[in-house]
């Protein structure tokens, strides 16, 4: 186990480099020039010569990509070109928007997805099970932006129920949840559509199975059967694309979060690209390939946490 | 108090686990939902029953109506980077601006054009136009504990933008202080600006606008490139808070002086500016009384003002959009094949198409709304394949087959180049539409890697800022059209200096005729901000300013 650990902690590592220095050095390649932008139109050329010297602009860009590198190692993400704030404060605030809400959304589509794969799957092709299937697939269907629209115009418009833009106050717990229900729930609907057809497919297998039929014949209730013995074997499917799922929401959370007006690091990184802000959009990628392959590391690992037969198999080899 | 369907009220459950946790996370929701409405102000409400209620039935209703008052919300474009008057990179932070710092003058709210004194107890302009003496009011504050006001303070932040103080800021604005020498300090509280020679635009967008605002020496000393982010100035409300993309909050100061007079006291104990980039997401925060004030999108217009809640208030500004033609590209270098493509765009389709129709043509460069240049009598061009297959007969080349039509993402881009596109296309010139982003399309323009496209321009109450980035100096750079008219130089240069506000009128005049000769642009809107706030909101509008409101004196 330790050798696995340690065989995936240096993969992931690896592939953070390699990402961070492949985006790094893509960012270089948009055009435009982030000195002009920030000036703008009144900068003489001289104003914008001392301004590239400063900001490092001047270097080739190799230098520039390996010295972010360096830096990003030592945990310096350089400073914000417009502000001059540091990008590290910059993008923890913004990280701690973006994982609350995937957090949020990933806790929003397994505990409504599982439950209703569960019950579709507990009385197949009956009346039940089509019109779960009908809202599963219907929930797959619809794009985070389109949800968050016809959420923002139930709730806080025609309903004038919880704030339709922000984030809230970190500090009234209440006020920062009810600012993330509608985002959370735009974003995690189509992952309740795709666990639900998941979990049920996966029930149906398991269902089958004789230590099903033998827990039915000792008598055991329905709901003991369903979700004590089925749900723990046919969960596992869904346990491994749970890394997938919340890089997938990580990356969805840029339409959620420019919709309902929210900071975050979807957010951030769009302002960046917009205004060239190369340190920003740096510090974003960084981060953003850090959580996709921690999700993904996690995963992994819980899997085989949770599924004793791969560690028995291990153990045989 | 607004009473949800709590669980209790939830369709009757039938003992499966499932359905079970299913009802109490959307019931969960819901409570979530129920208990925070009464935080906030609940934007369904109408604001006139609250104030007919009595307050007193009902304590929550008297904290929603509290909060209310103290809290002005507005709508930024962008996050506001930077409130240095010296740097300002979007010309709506100077909204910001205008309630933490004030200059010597201001211009009245309303659009009435007039001065008004704020910091300058008196201020006098010698004959000659090069000397500009003004007495300060007497015990007026910095906010942060940073001391009285003095001449000290008037001289450096005149010099610091002006560019004249070696070590400091790289000014973005230093040619709002052209000609100035110096700023000699005659007294404590007295003082007077040296021009080298007389410069119009001092009194009319220098000293009223962000080029004019007094900030403190000490605070700029001390927290340097921080300063942005932290500004310091003399005015009613001081900085508390910012927070990159979330926020950027002032609250009333206490110490402040009143030399604003020339408008009530100020309402609110907060004003929160809300970055909201979106217009979708923006017409939403409106909607929903999540920011108080604020731009909605050409789009939104009608409907909220099919909506009695709602005021929508379009101040017409100096701003201005029109198609330009790169007369340096090979195919656009004869001018009567530049006047053919100016006689096939259909102006007034690109307003209704890409504006709702619910901007003002333009004819020419400068607006009507604008104190002088407005050329009244511009030809109003329309589309007449006739008149633009003559024009291509007396071009001295054969009219390009192809060209291709630039835009980026502003708003109405894409529909000018598409009516271009199939006007062009009746008089046998193909045309390709290319979309960039800003910083793409901004390389591309300078770089003259364009033939048409279309750029809109923000601009302050006097001409020269207009005209400004279509002289010769600016080809290369901000000039779009590559254009450089000798003649239209002198003017612009001339104008710069000249006192007399009829000739400069003139001048300006001649310059738009000149680049109408040359054909070098289609006009076509000045630019309208669509103001929208609920009805019990009274805003100050300032259209003179980049920042176009006065924030501290709306009132509820």
């Amino acid at each position: 186990m330790a050798q696995y650990l340690l065989k995936r902690l240096g993969m992931t590592v690896a592939v953070v480099l390699l990402v961070t220095l492949f985006l790094a050095g893509v960012v270089h390649l948009i055009p435009g020039d982030p000195v002009e932008l920030l000036l703008g139109p009144r900068a003489t050329d001289e104003m914008i010569a001392n301004a590239r010297e400063e900001m490092g602009l001047d270097d080739p860009i190799v230098v520039q990509v390996a010295s972010f590198v360096w830096n990003a190692a030592q945990g310096d993400l350089g400073r914000d070109f417009a502000t001059q704030r540091p990008v590290s404060m910059l993008v923890s605030n913004a990280t701690f928007h973006t994982m609350s809400l995937a957090f949020l959304s990933l806790l929003l589509s397994v505990g409504l997805g599982i439950p209703l794969g569960v019950l579709a799957a507990t009385k197949p092709d009956s009346l039940l099970d089509r019109t779960t299937s009908v809202i599963s697939v219907s929930f797959i269907t619809m794009p985070s932006y389109v949800t968050g629209l016809f959420l923002l115009l139930l709730f806080p418009i025609a309903l004038g129920v919880l704030p339709a833009t922000g984030a809230g106050d970190p500090s009234e717990p209440l006020n920062y949840l009810r600012h993330l229900i509608l985002p959370a729930s735009a974003l995690a609907i189509t992952w309740i559509g795709y666990f639900a057809r998941l979990v049920r497919t996966s029930m149906l297998e398991v269902v089958g199975s004789n230590y099903i039929r033998v827990a039915r014949a000792y008598g055991l209730r329905e709901t003991v059967v369903n979700y004590r013995y089925a749900l723990k074997n046919a969960v596992i499917p869904s346990i491994a694309i749970l890394g997938v799922a919340l890089g997938n929401l990580l990356g969805g959370s840029v339409f959620v979060e420019l919709i309902f007006a929210r900071p975050g690091l979807g957010n951030l990184a769009l302002n960046a690209i917009d205004a060239r802000n190369f340190p920003v959009l740096r510090g974003s990628i960084l981060v953003i390939a850090l959580l996709f392959v921690v999700a993904n590391l996690l995963a992994d690992l819980s899997y085989r946490f949770i599924d004793p037969r791969i560690r028995v198999e291990e153990q045989q080899t | 108090m607004r009473h949800l369907h709590g669980p209790e009220s939830s369709p009757p459950l039938r003992g499966r686990r499932g359905q079970r946790t299913l009802a109490w996370l959307f019931a969960g929701a819901l409570v979530l939902a129920a208990c925070g409405v009464d935080e906030d102000v609940d934007p369904a409400v109408d604001d006139d029953e609250v104030v007919d209620d009595d307050p007193a039935d009902d304590p929550d209703e008297e904290a929603a109506e509290a909060v209310d008052h103290d809290e002005l919300r507005i709508r930024t474009l962008r996050d506001p980077t930077s409130i240095d008057p010296a740097v300002m990179p979007a010309t709506e932070d100077d909204a910001i601006a205008m309630s933490v710092m004030e200059g010597l003058v201001a211009y009245e709210p309303g659009g009435s054009g007039e001065l008004v004194n704020v910091l300058a107890e008196e201020i006098e302009e010698s004959e000659d136009g090069t000397e500009i003496h003004f007495t300060l009011k007497e015990g007026i504050q910095f906010h942060g504990g940073y001391g009285e006001l003095t001449a000290e303070d008037v001289k450096f932040s005149f010099e610091r933008v002006a560019g004249l103080i070696e070590g400091d800021v790289e000014s973005s604005y230093a040619a709002d202080w052209e000609t100035l020498e110096e700023v000699e300090v005659t007294g404590e509280y007295s003082g007077t600006i040296h021009l080298s020679e007389p410069f119009p635009p001092l009194m009319i967008n220098t000293l009223p606008g962000n080029a004019g605002l007094i900030v403190s020496q000490d605070a700029v000393g001390e927290l340097g490139e921080d300063f942005g982010t932290n500004p310091i100035g003399t005015g009613p409300y001081e900085f508390v808070e910012y927070v990159p993309d979330e926020r950027f909050v002032v609250e009333r100061f206490d110490d402040y002086s009143g030399a604003s007079d020339y408008v009530d006291e100020p309402q609110w104990e907060r004003i929160v500016w809300v970055p909201i980039q979106d217009d979708s997401a923006a017409d939403i925060a409106i909607e929903t009384g999540d920011v108080d004030f604020g731009e909605v999108s050409a789009s939104a217009v009608d409907r909220f003002e099919a909506d009695e809640d709602f005021v929508v208030d379009p101040m017409a500004t100096f701003d201005y959009g029109w198609i330009g033609m790169n007369v340096q590209d090979e195919a656009l270098q004869d001018v009567n094949i530049r006047r053919a493509i100016r006689q096939m765009i259909d102006v007034d389709g690109i307003i209704a198409a890409g504006f709702e129709g619910h901007v003002e043509r333009a004819n020419a460069l400068i607006s009507p709304e604008m104190p002088i240049g407005h050329w009244a009598d511009a030809p109003e061009y329309q589309p007449d394949v006739e008149q633009a297959q003559e024009y291509l007969d007396q071009a001295d080349v054969e009219p390009p087959e192809q060209l291709t039509f630039t835009i980026d993402d502003q708003t109405g881009a894409q529909e000018a180049a598409e009516i271009t596109q199939a006007g062009l296309a009746e008089i046998g010139i193909d045309v390709e539409i290319d979309l960039l982003d800003t910083g793409e399309f901004r390389e591309v323009a300078r770089d003259q890697q364009i033939q048409l496209f279309f750029m809109s321009f923000s601009n302050t109450a006097d001409p020269s800022w207009a005209t400004v980035w279509f002289s010769c100096d600016q080809v290369g750079d901000w000039n779009y059209m590559h254009w450089c008219n000798e003649d239209f130089q002198e003017l612009h240069e001339a104008a710069l200096t000249e006192t007399d506000p009829d000739t400069r009128h003139d001048m300006y005049v001649e310059m738009q005729q000149i680049m109408d000769e040359d054909a070098v642009a289609q006009w076509v809107l000045y630019r309208t901000n669509f103001y929208t706030y609920r009805t019990d909101l009274e805003p100050s509008l300032v259209p003179e300013r980049y920042g176009k409101y006065l924030a501290w004196d709306f009132r509820r």
